[in-house]
């Protein structure tokens, strides 16, 4: 549970680890819940978040930053890691349990992870998650004195939370029905949504919309690279 | 390369602005420490270390037209045209594309656009004057024409910014 201190003996999270919560052939409901507490499982989420959304907020992080006076700069991006993380953490308390039922119910078998990945791509494609995704941008005015600051800031990592959520949560849902898969499905999400998080807002519509200025972005880095080794050849 | 120079916010006014009618106004209060590193560096000003420079921020403007242009006035006196007091006029903004940038289906999200304008001269002259021991700024906004109310136009936030000289 969480991550072994033991010399010579770290643990991976539940989460990630590959004896499958329990979920092993005969096993009943009730052993499933009880070998996974709900603390347990909390703090292997946060931690699932930790790793994977700083990419995300890191341009509300420097807005905040930016906006805020040198000596209040900290608390101000404190209280909005705060704001985002309380809402990440409660949509936890529907995601996981969600995800344990659909691999209980149809354990050893690809099934959660085909359906899951299936409900990821209908909600990627459709005009809601662009509709969220547009307003995980909004950069909003900032009050800059006292207690208002602290309210603005915290009220923006709220927001930004339930936007974040309503984006991403389809995705999120991949890695938790992916068993052994875990922390690559972990690694392949969080790749796409950082690179999903970088293309400018959109018209809400049906449509698939790759993350061209990512690869983009890569494919120029790439080509730097190549000339760079060319030349000082 | 240029040198990358340090920036911190040094004052805000309070609340949404809206720009309705003829003119509309602001306090900017200014924190005191800021305010106090932005005089040093004009009180101890030389050829080869030039003081801070300020920039008043027009934050989050949304409205509905693009039409709009206003001019901004800094402690221009109450009462007065503020045509008539040139040294208080920090610049003039034309509001072209806020309407797109309103829209949150649009690249800027609905947050609107942001205008930055340099108001060193200003400060400095408040500061010889003596008149930047308050540790508020007014600021005063004067459409060309004046703003119906339909066209919604608001600034998010006004506020201003130092950078190290």
């Amino acid at each position: 549970m969480g991550l072994g201190l033991a010399p010579g003996d770290i643990t991976l999270p539940r989460l990630c680890s590959p004896f499958e919560l329990g979920l092993g052939p005969g096993a009943s409901l009730k052993f499933v819940v009880m070998f996974n507490p709900p603390a347990a499982l909390a703090l292997d989420w946060a931690l699932m978040i930790a790793a994977m959304m700083p990419p995300l907020v890191i341009a509300s992080l420097r807005h905040i930053g930016d906006r805020s006076f040198a000596r209040r700069r900290w608390r101000a991006m404190t209280l909005f890691g705060a704001g985002y993380a309380i809402v990440w953490m409660a949509a936890g308390t529907a995601l996981l349990p969600l995800a344990l039922v659909c691999r209980f119910a149809a354990r050893e078998t690809l099934l959660p992870l085909a359906s899951g990945a299936a409900v990821a791509f209908a909600w990627q494609i459709s005009p809601a998650k662009q509709w969220c995704l547009n307003r995980c941008h909004r950069r909003p005015a900032l009050a800059a004195f006292g207690v208002a600051a602290d309210r603005d800031a915290f009220a923006f990592g709220l927001s930004q939370g339930v936007w974040c959520v309503g984006a991403c949560w389809a995705l999120m849902m991949v890695p938790l029905l992916s068993g052994q898969a875990h922390l690559l499905a972990m690694m392949a999400v969080a790749l796409l949504l950082t690179a999903e998080r970088i293309e400018p807002p959109a018209a809400p519509g049906w449509r698939f919309q790759p993350p061209s200025k990512a690869l983009r972005i890569a494919v120029a880095q790439l080509r730097m690279r190549f000339k760079g080794s060319a030349q000082t050849r | 390369m240029a040198k990358s120079r340090h920036v911190e916010l040094l004052g805000a006014n309070a609340g949404t602005v809206q720009l309705v009618g003829r003119e509309a106004r602001s306090t900017v209060t200014l924190d005191d420490a800021v305010k106090r590193i932005v005089r040093t560096s004009l009180v101890g000003a030389t050829v080869a270390k030039p003081p801070d420079r300020v920039f008043i921020n027009l934050e989050n403007v949304r409205g509905l037209n693009d039409a709009t242009v206003f001019n901004v006035y800094i402690n221009a006196p109450e009462g007065d045209d503020p045509a008539q007091h040139p040294e208080c006029k920090a610049g003039s903004i034309a509001l072209f594309g806020v309407r797109k940038a309103t829209q949150t289906g649009d690249e800027h999200a609905g947050s609107g656009l942001t205008f930055v304008l340099e108001i060193s001269q200003i400060v400095d002259r408040l500061h010889l004057s003596g008149s930047l021991d308050g540790s508020q700024l007014d600021v005063l906004l004067v459409p060309r024409n004046p703003v119906p109310e339909a066209a919604q136009i608001s600034i998010g936030r006004i506020s201003v910014f130092r950078q190290d000289g």
